[in-house]
């Protein structure tokens, strides 16, 4: 029993006792051959655990538990909590002994799940962002994932519901940015949730939500993605047999009643409720269904009157009840709608006229927004309307973060590309000039006819003293809108500062041409004055002052950021910008076998490192493939361009993706999802890698990397 | 088995005993293992490094089985034991389908706060009708929980590592009926060496029996391809599992016959017969591997160091007894 030996040392130096514990090295005879944590429920007292239930059927005890070991818990706590700050703070171990210290890691993090530690919970409470970028970096396999068990801690006791939306938003990602096994998860901790007497099915109404809302993100793979449903709600039943079929039937029904009568039917069907038969007694579906607590009517008039408010607390005061309103619906049903679209609308609104200087409202702003991305990651909106909030709140490198995040989930959003492309335009950089060039011809290449993206390059066009390229952009923003006033100042502005002969006039004509015909335009009308005055010698010594005035605005260097979320998200972008999407970049993955990374990053990697000879697909689930329909058929298509495939394979590779293409353009129609920028860019992708086959292996790597690059997990800031 | 210069030293019996009674038959284990291959233990050798003291040692080891031997389930690759690295080891794949046993802990699934209700409804449920458990089919609502709970306990299981195993064969003539109706958690507990498998004053461990087949285990590497298994079957060596001075090496015979044999923990005489013990490759639970439910309550008889070392040394000298294993082992004094 030379465990007690080890309880001994526990006494003596906690830390140092864990660390033996965990890498092995404490003689726990004859515990040896069982994960620490079971030894510890082996020889900590019962009373420490945080589920203690005697069994069935379990024997009596035959001798009383002594004291001898009811100090270890505190004892353990006290090690522990030091040891996870000590490692989140060490350098990572080589990459021969990475794969045993992760292990260790996740070991570790199974201690406050089993037993009540209250320091080590309130440690790892305290600083998520910081855990989840040091546990994110030792990720080495869906089944070696210190993340998952850190999730798996904070689901054990949950005090509030304040973890709620990201659980639903596990369930809802599983298999895409996260792991299949999150969903698991995400509906085991919704059981988890506190209860609330006054609505005794809200617990399980939000897993049936959750994956309601997982389906309607995959509704386009038909009968699995059915089936898949249906399982998952019988396993939900089964954990939940508090209710007859009859009132489950009801209750499903009312929650499954947005997919439509058909596939609602279907779905009952697949979990083993057969046509209903009306009978005395039968429970109405709308005894479940939860109503939103406002009509469209009354958001809409809110909305109104943000907008013609006076200040910002008067906007405030309407708003706020409004949306506190909404929020308490989406806790109580996991129904992100009408939350996401009041938010939506009420805040920006809000942001359009104010600015976010009122410390308490921007907090709150912030958290409602980040709720809304965290249920709703896949809206564009919601993202612009986050940066528009970060610019109004005086955070303009945050917004530009936000910008730049936008452009790797949103390959296809061009006012994004367009807005960053502005901001980088400012900056005196010449990196960053060049970033804005390379966006706003992403962006043309989409919408040839973009005349922010016109303007804004002659405008970089000007200060680079490219004349000729500033005169082209801005004759064409001008042809594509004749009365665009940006464009006709640009067009001014070029002619005057690059000041051959004839190019003043040439300015003057030019903008006396367009006020006179465009009435209104202020800046157009005070800058030919300006010109004209120009014309006059004697004004010279104004003029060099004028010819200042003309420069962009800088933007007023902003205060270093020292939030360590903001931090952490800024260090994900840096490193994507490298073209390392990879966590454990410091070790490298070349060193690590081991590792088995998510499906898009491997295929990103693969594509990267010109891998086309590797079965990179074949170690993935077919589950797994089907979550990335068009990357996975793009990459074999490619494969077939790239190694010596027989023609029949390749055409036949290509057609798989101009079917699938075909087929989600029929879906995005019949399901009247107005995703017009989707289609656009796709098949100009698809184009542009149809038209040369010299050129094709190569664009369709840098489309298929930009497609992989939109599957990672949520910045820090969010998850925080 | 091979060991490096640094290794070779702490493994002598001299050095190991001055770090007590555990690391001496750890040490002696390494001694007498004969089915390690050079490779393999080249391998051992490089990842352990030049560790100077056993406490440093049995971390690396550890460190070690968790890397090669407890990988985790969806690593593009199986436990070394089953890769051809570990061909010294192999069993004879071909061997007639048969039952085999196996003991299970499962007191971590009512102890765990997201899993406990499932687990402890499971338990209500089939505790006290072991019956059901072996029904192929039960009605819709205890069919949903014993799924529901397979499924958990397979979520739960996230390291493909060799499952040790035991022919039914071997208990009660091979009547799985009457097994149950014995004392079988002690019983296995006991004959398999399972020390590990220990109550603690005031902490019964319950434990569940499951029986699969080797056609079963054959099926589940056949699924696993691009794994590197060579083999469904391995005789347990030195190398797969955790330092323990239950655990001890067994001769090395030839033709893929020779198994692991467990040291029987409530023996007190030199053993005549062996419980004989394999790894097999991991599967899949399935509702109906669960063939009864039951609790280790008592403390096994091992309990104290010159216990265990007496129990290993009559092993040995059973061992000896073998046909041609007259020079394996040591007893040690």
């Amino acid at each position: 029993m030379s465990w007690q030996r080890w309880a001994d040392a526990l006494r003596q130096a906690p830390r140092q006792a864990v660390t033996d514990l965990l890498r092995g090295a404490a003689d726990i005879s004859p515990y040896e051959r069982v994960a620490p944590h079971e030894f510890l429920l082996a020889v900590l007292p019962r009373g420490s655990r945080l589920v203690n239930q005697i069994l069935l059927g379990e024997p009596p005890n035959r001798s009383t538990e002594t004291d001898m070991s009811a100090d270890l818990s505190a004892l353990l706590d006290t090690g522990l909590s030091v040891w996870l700050l000590v490692q989140r703070e060490a350098a990572l171990p080589s990459a021969r002994k990475f794969g045993a210290y992760v292990t260790q890691v996740c070991e570790a993090l199974q201690w406050p799940l089993y037993f009540a530690l209250p320091q080590t919970r309130a440690v790892l409470q305290a600083e998520r962002a910081q855990w989840l970028r040091w546990l994110g970096s030792l990720t080495l396999s869906a089944y070696r994932d210190p993340e998952y068990d850190y999730w798996q801690v904070l689901a054990a006791q949950q005090a509030d519901d304040n973890l709620q939306f990201f659980w639903q938003s596990f369930v809802v990602e599983a298999g895409r940015t996260r792991s299949s096994r999150y969903l698991n998860l995400g509906l085991l901790a919704l059981a988890r949730l506190p209860l609330m007497e006054d609505d005794s099915l809200r617990n399980l109404r939000l897993q049936v939500q959750a994956l309601v809302n997982r389906y309607q993100q995959r509704k386009a793979w038909g009968a699995p993605a059915q089936e898949e449903l249906a399982e998952n709600l019988r396993a939900v039943m089964a954990r939940n047999p508090s209710m007859d079929e009859g009132k489950y039937r009801a209750f499903l029904s009312a929650l499954l009643a947005p997919l439509g009568e058909n596939k609602a039917a279907s779905v009952l069907s697949l979990v083993g409720f057969g046509t209903a038969v009306q009978s005395y007694g039968a429970v109405s579906k709308s005894l479940y269904k939860l109503e939103p607590p406002g009509s469209l009517e009354v958001a809409m008039q809110s909305v109104r009157d943000i907008k013609h408010s006076s200040s910002l607390a008067q906007a405030w005061k309407i708003a706020q009840p409004l949306l506190s309103s909404y929020e308490d619906y989406l806790h109580k049903s996991g129904d992100t709608y009408h939350f996401v679209r009041n938010l939506d609308q009420c805040v920006r609104a809000l942001c359009e006229k104010y600015s976010l200087r009122d410390p308490e409202i921007r907090e709150r702003l912030f958290q409602w927004i980040h709720l809304s991305l965290r249920m709703d990651a896949d809206n564009p909106r919601l993202w612009m309307l986050w940066e528009l909030a970060l610019r109004k709140a005086d955070q303009p490198q945050r917004a530009q973060w936000v910008l730049w995040e936008m452009t790797r989930r949103f390959p296809d959003q061009l006012p994004c590309r367009v807005d960053l492309a502005r901001l980088l335009a400012a900056s005196n950089t010449s990196d960053d000039q060049d970033q804005a060039h390379r966006l706003l011809q992403q962006v043309l290449q989409l919408d040839p006819d973009n005349l922010h993206a016109h303007s804004t390059l002659a405008q970089l066009a000007i200060r680079r003293e490219d004349w000729v390229q500033a005169l082209s952009r801005a004759q064409q923003g001008l042809r594509i809108d004749p009365s665009d006033q940006v464009s006709a100042l640009l067009l001014a502005q070029a002619y005057a500062r690059r000041n051959e002969p004839r190019d003043m006039q040439t300015a003057i004509d030019h903008l006396q041409h367009f006020v006179t015909r465009y009435r209104g335009n202020g800046h157009a009308e005070g800058y030919l004055r300006v010109l004209l005055q120009r014309q006059q010698p004697a004004e010279q010594d104004q003029l060099a002052a004028l010819k200042d005035d003309e420069e962009p605005t800088r933007l007023e260097a902003a205060p270093a950021e020292t939030d360590t979320a903001w931090l952490a998200f800024a260090e994900t972008l840096r490193a994507s910008s490298f073209g390392n999407s990879s966590a454990a970049s410091s070790i490298g993955d070349a060193d690590l076998v081991d590792r088995v990374l998510p499906l898009p990053q491997a295929l990103r990697q693969a594509v990267v490192q010109g891998l086309w000879e590797e079965d990179v697909l074949d170690r993935y689930e077919a589950d797994a493939q089907r979550e990335f329909p068009l990357e996975t058929r793009l990459w074999h298509y490619l494969k077939t361009l790239r190694t010596d495939s027989p023609s029949s394979d390749r055409d036949r590779a290509r057609q798989a993706v101009q079917a699938w293409l075909a087929a989600e353009t029929q879906t995005l129609e019949q399901n009247k999802q107005g995703n017009e920028s989707w289609v656009i860019y796709r098949n100009k992708h698809w184009e542009a890698l149809s038209a040369s086959a010299d050129t094709a292996l190569a664009t369709g790597s840098e489309w298929l990397k930009d497609l992989l690059d939109r599957y990672h997990p949520l910045p820090a800031p969010l998850l925080a | 088995m091979n060991l490096g210069t640094h290794l070779q030293s702490l493994a002598s019996d001299a050095v190991a005993s001055a770090s007590g009674a555990a690391a001496r038959c750890a040490a002696a284990n390494f001694r007498w293992e004969q089915a390690v291959s050079d490779t393999r233990a080249d391998e051992y050798n490089s990842y352990v490094g030049d560790v100077s003291k056993h406490e440093d040692w049995k971390a690396e080891h550890k460190g070690y089985v968790g890397s090669f031997v407890h990988v985790a389930k969806d690593l593009p690759r199986s436990a070394e034991c089953f890769m051809a690295v570990n061909g010294q080891a192999h069993l004879n794949e071909q061997l007639d389908n048969t039952p085999l046993l196996r003991l299970e802990s499962i007191g971590h699934l009512f102890d765990h706060p997201l899993v406990s209700e499932i687990a402890n409804n499971f338990w209500l449920r089939f505790f006290n009708y072991p019956k059901d458990l072996r029904k192929d089919k039960l009605s819709d609502d205890s069919e949903a929980l014993r799924t529901d709970f397979v499924e958990q306990w397979n979520k739960q299981r996230i390291q493909a590592r060799p499952m040790f195993a035991t022919f039914l064969s071997n208990f009660e003539g091979g009547n799985l009926d009457k097994l149950i109706k014995s004392d079988w958690p002690h019983i296995l507990r006991d004959r398999l060496g399972l020390t590990h498998l220990s109550s603690t004053a005031g902490k019964p461990l319950p434990v569940a029996l499951m029986c699969y087949t080797l056609d079963e285990v054959r099926q589940a590497r056949a699924m696993a391809t691009r794994k590197g298994a060579v083999t469904s079957f391995a005789r347990p060596t030195v190398l797969d599992g955790e330092m323990s001075a239950a655990f001890m090496p067994a001769p090395l015979l030839p033709g893929g016959k020779s198994y692991g044999y467990t040291l029987d923990l409530a023996n007190t005489g030199v053993p005549g017969t062996f419980s004989p013990e394999l790894l097999t490759f991991p599967i899949e639970y399935q509702s109906r591997h669960i063939k009864a439910l039951g609790f280790i309550s008592r403390p096994h008889a091992l309990q104290q160091d010159e216990d265990i070392l007496a129990a290993r040394n009559r092993h040995v000298q059973g061992l000896q007894c073998m046909p041609d294993c007259g020079n394996f082992g040591e007893v040690l004094a």
